[in-house]
């Protein structure tokens, strides 16, 4: 972990997700998760200039949406939902593989070589369209009656929990090859033969293995729930719950329970053509966690290759380094009986 | 025959696989889990897969058969998949082999540019592509993609699928090739004094191919997931679009067997090539 901070991608990375993280966080306990609107601009004569939404230039720095409310105070208010949700689902993802994969790929490996198979028929499906085939009964405010089904605290779970199960088979697949792969490996056959039982070479040995590699997957899965939340977002399925406004007139109106970023996206995205900004802007910052969580897991991965690699194949032959030293500065001790036991203990 | 054998297996449990997928929609009753509900879903859905001519589905009022209706949907889907894969091959292979050849400073910036855009999510290119569409219509009156056509269209949805698995092919090529350019035989076929270009050709290129097939799998569950969002945002008429738009599970699981079939074969026949190069490889 010290080395890590000196990796420069790691710790870019990490700047920007824990600078996202603490100003929504900030924000929410200062402001109260308060978004400014300005849904008119007046000239100094006090004439009307010109009505929401504003572009980045009217109101900076990223301008308004169709009612007024700022975007940038969207964005943040919203980071700590989207960020938080990703992170959430990721880590009980591969905290619940990593168990399950542990254990299989140990003890279970026959039975779940078997299983791969129906374990691959989920490369033939689009992961986000069975997400939405699921969720949508739950998440979607009934049009006709105005209400939820449920209230916001179980549409949350529920969609947690679904998002977690998607992922777990194959997940849980991986973990298992690679535990399996660490098994294969010559040292632990050293470590058996010197009479370590399954438990002790899994604890000592097994487990400090594949502790790099579960930061990897986590990584990975953490970029994975964020495409997973934009294409439901952009599906019109927002997290925490989808207010369903039909409105055959103006369009369907879909609005996002909580401001979540995909659900800034979703119901802003046929805006595209001609208020360009109103979901670019939170694309764009889609774009950039991702582009920070890719720096974090580069940033690893390089760390680790330092680590496993021989420093470096060269050897530096020069005198320069060489210390001179003054041997009028030593003076040697008579050797003692202390010195001799000494010795023999290290031996 | 042992291969033939491990296919069919392979073959058998991804299709039992994708079957029960589908009915996983009739798990939830509500939020609770609804083991029993699942089975009977399960059941009716085999029901009907076995008179499969039968289906129907529902447009507007009217009810239509589905059978062979859906087929022009999976045929648009999958040559648009398959082409987008194809050229993203190719065009990756060309830029790895203009990276190889050029000095080291440019394959820095040429790593630089792809490791940024792996972070690009499909979502922010179809934005990208939507917002360029409209500027060069605003400039030139020139439509490149008419986005509210009904009839198929095939060449710029080719070309935007085809983006992003470039961009991750090429990473993984360029990864192949500073392994492989470490080894041994490279250094020995270019003390026997062989052009770099034809050791780049014959003998990379092989070894290219076994290793992307590791990753093939992914590759193509990821194209295919971001062909279903183009599809919905463009309003594409590919069966992705059409089972988010017929949201039943019979609708569902057939349609998610209709793709699985090609896509299996697809990426059969491209182990077995892979198998097959790699072995002579191994030969020579």
């Amino acid at each position: 972990m010290k080395y890590a901070l000196k990796n420069p991608m790691f710790v870019t990375g990490m700047i920007i997700i824990v600078l996202l993280l603490g100003s929504s966080i900030t924000y929410s306990i200062a402001y109260d998760d308060v978004v400014p609107q300005t849904s008119m601009l007046y000239d100094q004569d006090g004439n009307l200039i010109d009505r929401s939404p504003f572009t980045p230039l009217q109101v900076a720095p990223f301008g308004t949406d169709k009612y007024g409310y700022h975007l940038f105070d969207q964005i943040i208010i919203g980071a700590k939902y989207t960020i938080g949700i990703a992170f959430l689902v990721a880590s009980m993802r591969i905290a619940l593989s990593f168990v399950a994969g542990v254990v299989g790929g140990t003890y279970f490996r026959r039975t779940l070589r078997s299983t791969s198979g129906f374990v691959d028929a989920m490369q033939y499906i689009p992961i986000s369209l069975l997400c939405y085939f699921i969720l949508s009964g739950v998440l979607m405010e009934n049009g006709m009656e105005g209400t939820f089904q449920f209230s916001f605290l179980e549409r949350m779970v529920f969609e947690i929990v679904v998002l977690t199960a998607v992922a777990i088979p194959t997940t849980t697949t991986l973990i298992s090859n690679e535990t399996h792969a660490i098994w294969g490996k010559g040292f632990i056959e050293g470590a058996k033969t010197l009479g370590g039982s399954r438990v002790h070479i899994l604890i000592k040995h097994i487990l400090p293995h594949l502790g790099p590699r579960m930061v990897i997957i986590f990584l990975q899965q953490l970029i994975n729930v964020l495409i997973l939340l934009l294409h439901l977002g952009l599906l019109k399925l927002f997290f925490g719950g989808t207010f369903f406004n039909p409105d055959p007139i103006l369009g369907d109106e879909y609005r996002s329970v909580s401001s979540e970023w995909s659900g800034l996206i979703g119901s802003t995205f046929r805006f595209l053509p001609y208020d360009t900004w109103i979901p670019l802007v939170p694309i764009l910052f889609f774009v950039l966690v991702i582009f920070s969580v890719n720096l974090l897991l580069e940033g690893f991965k390089q760390l680790i290759e330092k680590q496993t690699m021989p420093r470096s194949r060269k050897v530096i032959r020069s005198d320069s380094n060489k210390k001179s030293y003054d041997p009028n500065a030593f003076y040697f001790l008579e050797r003692t009986d202390r010195g001799e036991e000494r010795k023999t203990a290290s031996r | 025959m042992g291969n033939m054998g491990r296919i069919g297996f392979q073959f058998i449990a991804a299709f039992l696989g994708v079957l029960l997928l589908g009915s996983t929609p009739g798990l939830f009753n509500g939020m609770k889990l609804d083991l029993g509900g699942y089975m009977k879903r399960l059941q009716r859905t085999i029901d009907e897969l076995i008179y499969f001519q039968q289906l129907t589905f529902r447009s507007g009022n009217e009810s239509y058969q589905l059978f062979p209706l859906i087929y022009e949907y999976l045929f648009y889907s999958i040559i648009i998949l398959f082409s987008a894969l194809i050229l993203a091959f190719i065009v990756a292979f060309l830029f790895t082999y203009v990276t190889y050849i050029s000095p080291s400073f440019i394959q820095k910036w040429f790593k630089r540019v792809a490791f940024l855009t792996e972070s690009f999510p499909d979502v922010f290119i179809l934005a990208i592509v939507q917002i360029g569409v409209i500027w060069v219509y605003k400039k030139t009156e020139v439509l490149l993609m008419d986005v509210a056509a009904y009839e198929r269209i095939y060449t710029m949805p080719i070309l935007i699928l085809s983006i992003l698995p470039t961009f991750l092919l090429y990473r993984i090529m360029i990864h192949v090739l500073d392994e492989e350019i470490e080894k041994p035989y490279v250094e020995l076929a270019r003390t026997k004094g062989l052009e770099p270009t034809k050791i780049f050709l014959v003998h990379i290129f092989r070894n290219t191919l076994l290793s992307t097939y590791f990753h093939s799998k992914s590759i193509v569950w990821f194209t295919l997931s971001n062909l279903f969002i183009m599809e919905y945002v463009f309003n594409l008429n590919g069966l992705i679009r059409f089972m988010y738009e017929h949201p039943t599970p019979e609708i569902f699981t057939v349609s998610a067997l209709l793709l699985f079939i090609p896509i299996f074969l697809f990426l059969t026949v491209y182990q077995l090539v892979a198998e097959r190069t790699a072995q002579e490889e191994a030969l020579m």
